[in-house]
């Protein structure tokens, strides 16, 4: 903080707390604005001030700071499961909740990864565990140590994606110096206040749930989700396809590797869900949907959906991360 | 190199299909970690038949070994050769059946075909329990290792002639009886270039008659056609993948790490402008979705080819431009019409607003002025105690502004009468913003107003510690405006509370813009900032060279603003990423516009730009006698604009 900061404002509850009462309800338009209550406007108007025209004296009293809302009280649960088939476990997952002090009140940071890896010869484990260990590295030097000293002001886009690339870098330069050929996905969501910044590379997925559903986030990067995207090949077809989970990108096996960035507001979402495609390519998302929304506990969520893959034959490693955002 | 993710099984690398640059010329697929560890080499000195002695190994693939060799049946002079060698990596027997035919496949198909650019087959056989395949050894590089050394994109003239000539050994292969050969892994590490820039097809081992019956090869991901992933291939498949090789060499941008089938929304011109429009139209055809719609066949490609200005230049010994410069910004630029020109007394700084049809202006005259949109006659104007830099903003019937005399004043749309002052500790150079009835406005005398429009009353105000002189933007239950103390503040727009603050490091005269969550300021920090619009986080930043005092402006997918550097940036908004950029050469604080997908800005040269907001070109200038600091206003296909020459324009859009 430098000395240009203004000093604190003095904090005082606003006048009238209401809320509501302010804003008429209906109307909730898609641009996100939203039609005035005029009478209590006018209401306000008269409240605070009856002379028209006159300067106002430069005090302070008038200026107030917002009570924010709560941070979503967040509480999030991971597993990762062998199946029933692989002798290998090749999935890696990280999980961070941390509060940050904010001025205007404090805010909540979460970092959840799951990283599937693939390549023979341990390849596979190295790159997932080596994915998931970059990501929080670079996230917690560049943005919670920071954001702890009350000072966030790097590109939280670019963070992500960096943090992702540093992890290829990482990959393709150990794999190189072992002559070894190794590969992961990697999906690291952010939660910072009530946003997510999601840096994502290869089919392991991160859904939204909220009352209107589950939503996929993320895009898988196979050229046969993509068909099936692009409404070419239905998904009953694509189970068979020989390339079903033959990945275009993945971590650690170019030197450069193009990342996607989702941001996404959580809005009214209650849960946040990252998923290999050992469980989602065991069951479908209203599967899913329903056992993340039955029950309550996202340590037995999560369990129910690893049991779920495991029952439908488990041919996969299996991870996942459920987040409860409320 | 792409991985294989196999049903049921540890996830393991995929041996067929990518390629490792220039390790392999002779075309067998891509060398890969799990099969070098298995793979069996022979050294130098072992002799085949009697015949062929190893010599070096020249590449490794999935199933098969390439060698370098020798026939030693000419003893005086060497005839070299490549000597390929099928190994069984596979475990199981199907697999290892298959692998065998189709390695038998290829060499039939080598042997019954006679074409320059098909590689010739000198012998078959077995030996040892392998089988060996001699072919031609063809002297160059492939085109992969071609592109990875130019490290960039390659010259049109001798892509465009190489098209040429791909097209005539695919026409040879699809018109092959009774049924057409296939290629169907056309790919840069699939051609070989030799020292006289003559191409040479490599690795035909998943080239195949024509069968009309599914199977399931699909060539290499990120050139194949969308075709080849439901078991079809036809000779259109071909040119799809030769097309897809064309738009890899032409821009050095990599179909196997971009999206499947996105070469529509990567044009070729946008990646490298350089191209000619008529070769990106040819490749652009053959890169069709749908089969049907590209070209009909090898030949019919080859002709269009011929028909483009690169190589009909070249063909009439003329040398072909390679590749036409940016042409300089000449002072002769297009122009647009004047519709009227309003004179002032002194600089219109202000902002024009229209509405009620009239234009709406501020000058330093003190006066606000209200004209006539169509024909510019004088209306009124309402005289302030100070100059006006403020823009006005029309809400009802009421036009308001802020005046250097430190008060907002509301007057009457008709005639001017003044309906009511508000007056702040001092000059009012930020511009009103109107939600319903509340007016939100600062002032140098560092708080911020929400005022009732209808009696000109605060409601509510906040301080900051410096002048405010960004204006304010209006979303959800949030207001947002930028500091001279440098933070972007969101406040609740019912009471002014503080939703959240966040610095930048120097102050912020650009006003916000809301689109897709974010909030979109510039600072003089030389950063634009996308800002979340929940907690002010920066979701990205984008740097210019100077001062961004000018306040974006969100169309479509992008984002738009100008900076202090000259330059008029369009940002794409989901990853902050430049889309172009115009370079005036002067500064440029007003703010840009954009109506029907062009961009409307003035900058301190005293023109006013209009730009095309899909590609950053030129399409008219207008020039004033004054620097531009104004911003446009847009209606009814004009433009109006102030200039610091004391007038007010109205230009044809």
């Amino acid at each position: 903080m430098s000395e240009a900061m203004p000093p604190e404002q003095p904090s005082e509850p606003a006048p009238d707390q209401s809320g509501s009462a302010w804003w008429s309800e209906a109307g909730d338009e898609s641009d996100g604005t939203r039609p005035l209550d005029t009478r209590a406007v006018i209401a306000q108007a008269d409240m605070h001030d009856r002379r028209r025209g006159e300067t106002e004296p430069l005090d302070d009293d008038t200026t107030r700071r917002e009570t924010p809302p709560p941070p979503p009280a967040i509480t999030a649960a991971a597993m990762r499961h062998i199946g029933q088939v692989r002798d290998t476990n090749q999935d890696a997952i990280y999980t961070l909740i941390s509060s940050i002090p904010r001025e205007t009140g404090d805010a909540t940071l979460g970092l959840f990864v799951v990283a599937d890896g693939m390549g023979g010869h341990e390849g596979g484990e190295i790159a997932s565990r080596m994915a998931t260990a970059a990501v929080a590295r670079r996230v917690i030097a560049d943005l919670l140590v920071p954001a702890i000293e009350g000072n966030v002001n790097v590109s939280l886009q670019a963070l992500m994606v960096e943090a992702v690339q540093e992890a290829n870098r990482a990959i393709w330069e150990h794999a190189r110096q072992i002559g070894s050929d190794m590969g992961t996905t990697c999906t690291a969501a952010l939660l910072l206040g009530r946003s997510l910044y999601i840096g994502h590379v290869g089919d392991t997925r991160a859904y939204l749930i909220d009352p209107g559903g589950i939503h996929q986030l993320t895009t898988d990067h196979s050229a046969v989700g993509r068909l099936i995207e692009m409404g070419q090949l239905d998904p009953g077809e694509a189970r068979d396809h020989p390339l079903r989970s033959q990945l275009y990108r993945t971590v650690g096996q170019h030197p450069e590797v193009a990342v996607d960035l989702v941001f996404q507001p959580i809005g009214s979402a209650t849960h946040l869900l990252i998923a290999s495609d050992g469980l989602w390519g065991c069951m479908t998302d209203e599967a899913m949907l329903n056992i993340v929304q039955g029950i309550d506990s996202p340590q037995r969520a999560v369990r129910a959906l690893v049991d779920a893959a495991n029952r439908a034959g488990g041919p996969d490693n299996i991870s996942a991360i459920l987040v409860r955002l409320v | 190199m792409a991985l294989i993710k196999k049903p049921g099984t540890t996830k393991g690398i995929d041996l067929n299909s990518s390629s490792n640059a220039g390790s392999d010329p002779q075309g067998t697929a891509a060398p890969g970690a799990g099969g070098r560890a298995a793979t069996p080499v022979m050294q130098p000195g072992v002799i085949l038949q009697g015949r062929y002695v190893i010599e070096g190994t020249l590449g490794i693939g999935g199933m098969s070994v390439v060698y370098r060799g020798r026939d030693l049946r000419f003893k005086d002079v060497v005839r070299p050769c490549a000597i390929k060698e099928m190994y069984q990596s596979a475990p199981d027997s199907n697999t290892r059946l298959l692998n065998l035919k189709n390695f038998e496949r290829e060499a039939g198909l080598l042997a019954t075909l006679q074409h320059p650019a098909i590689p010739k087959v000198f012998d078959f056989f077995e030996e040892n329990g392998r089988v060996y395949l001699i072919l031609e050894l063809i002297q160059g590089k492939d085109l992969e290792t071609v592109l990875d050394e130019a490290k960039g994109p390659l010259p049109e003239e001798r892509v465009a002639h190489w098209a040429v000539q791909l097209c005539e050994v695919l026409s040879y292969l699809h018109n092959q009886k009774p049924e057409p050969i296939v290629f169907r892994d056309m790919k840069p590490s699939n051609v070989m270039v030799t020292p006289d820039d003559r191409i040479i097809l490599i690795d035909f081992g998943i080239a195949r008659s024509l069968v009309r019956t599914r199977g399931t090869v699909i060539g290499t991901e990120g050139y194949s056609p969308p075709e080849q992933y439901k078991g079809i291939a036809e000779p259109q498949s071909d040119l799809y993948a030769l097309g897809a090789t064309l738009h890899h060499l032409l821009t050095a941008s990599d179909p196997r790490t971009e999206t499947p089938f996105t070469f529509h929304e990567r044009p070729l011109r946008q990646l490298n402008p350089q191209i000619s429009p008529e070769l990106a139209a040819v490749i652009e055809k053959a890169l069709s979705y749908d089969m049907t719609t590209r070209w009909a066949s090898a030949d019919e490609m080859r002709l269009a080819l011929l028909q483009t200005p690169t190589l009909r230049g070249s063909q009439s010994g003329g040398t072909a431009p390679a590749g036409k410069a940016a042409l300089p910004r000449s002072s002769n630029a297009p122009t647009t019409d004047l519709v009227w020109r309003f004179v002032c007394e002194d600089e219109v700084r202000s902002s024009p607003c229209v509405s009620h049809g009239m234009v709406f202006v501020g000058c330093y005259d003190t006066n606000l002025y209200a004209v006539d949109a169509g024909r510019g006659e004088f209306r009124w104007k309402y005289a302030t105690e100070g100059g006006i830099s403020s823009s006005p903003a029309v809400w009802n019937d009421i036009v308001v502004v802020g005046s250097e005399d430190g008060a907002v004043y509301a007057c009457e749309v008709r005639r001017g009468a003044l309906r009511w002052t508000f007056r702040t500790g001092k000059p009012v150079r930020s511009s009103p913003r109107i939600l319903e009835r509340v007016i939100f406005i600062g002032s140098d005398d560092q708080h911020f107003y929400a005022i009732d429009g209808l009696r000109g009353s605060q409601i509510w105000k906040y301080r900051t510690w410096m002048p405010i002189r960004s204006s304010a933007c209006i979303a959800g239950e949030s207001v947002y405006f930028g500091g001279g103390d440098g933070f972007v503040y969101a406040l609740n727009i019912k009471n002014g509370g503080v939703r959240w603050k966040q610095r930048t490091q120097q102050p912020v005269i650009s006003s916000p813009a809301f689109a897709e969550n974010m909030v979109i300021v510039g600072s003089m920090d030389n950063m634009l900032y996308a800002l979340d619009s929940e907690g002010g986080w920066p979701v990205w930043k984008y740097r210019t060279g100077h001062y961004v005092n000018s306040s974006p402006f969100v169309f479509g997918t992008r984002v738009f603003v100008g900076s202090v550097d000259g330059n008029l940036y369009a940002i794409e908004l989901k990853n902050g990423k430049l889309a172009w950029k115009y370079d005036t050469g002067s500064q440029i604080t007003s703010s840009p516009r954009v109506e029907q997908g062009r961009v409307y800005f003035g900058a301190a040269d005293g023109c006013v730009y209009c730009i095309d907001a899909a590609n950053g070109s030129l399409i008219w200038r207008y020039e004033t006698q004054g620097p531009v600091v104004s911003s446009p206003a847009i209606s009814d296909g004009v433009v109006y604009i102030g200039s610091l020459d004391h007038a007010l324009y109205a230009l044809r859009a």
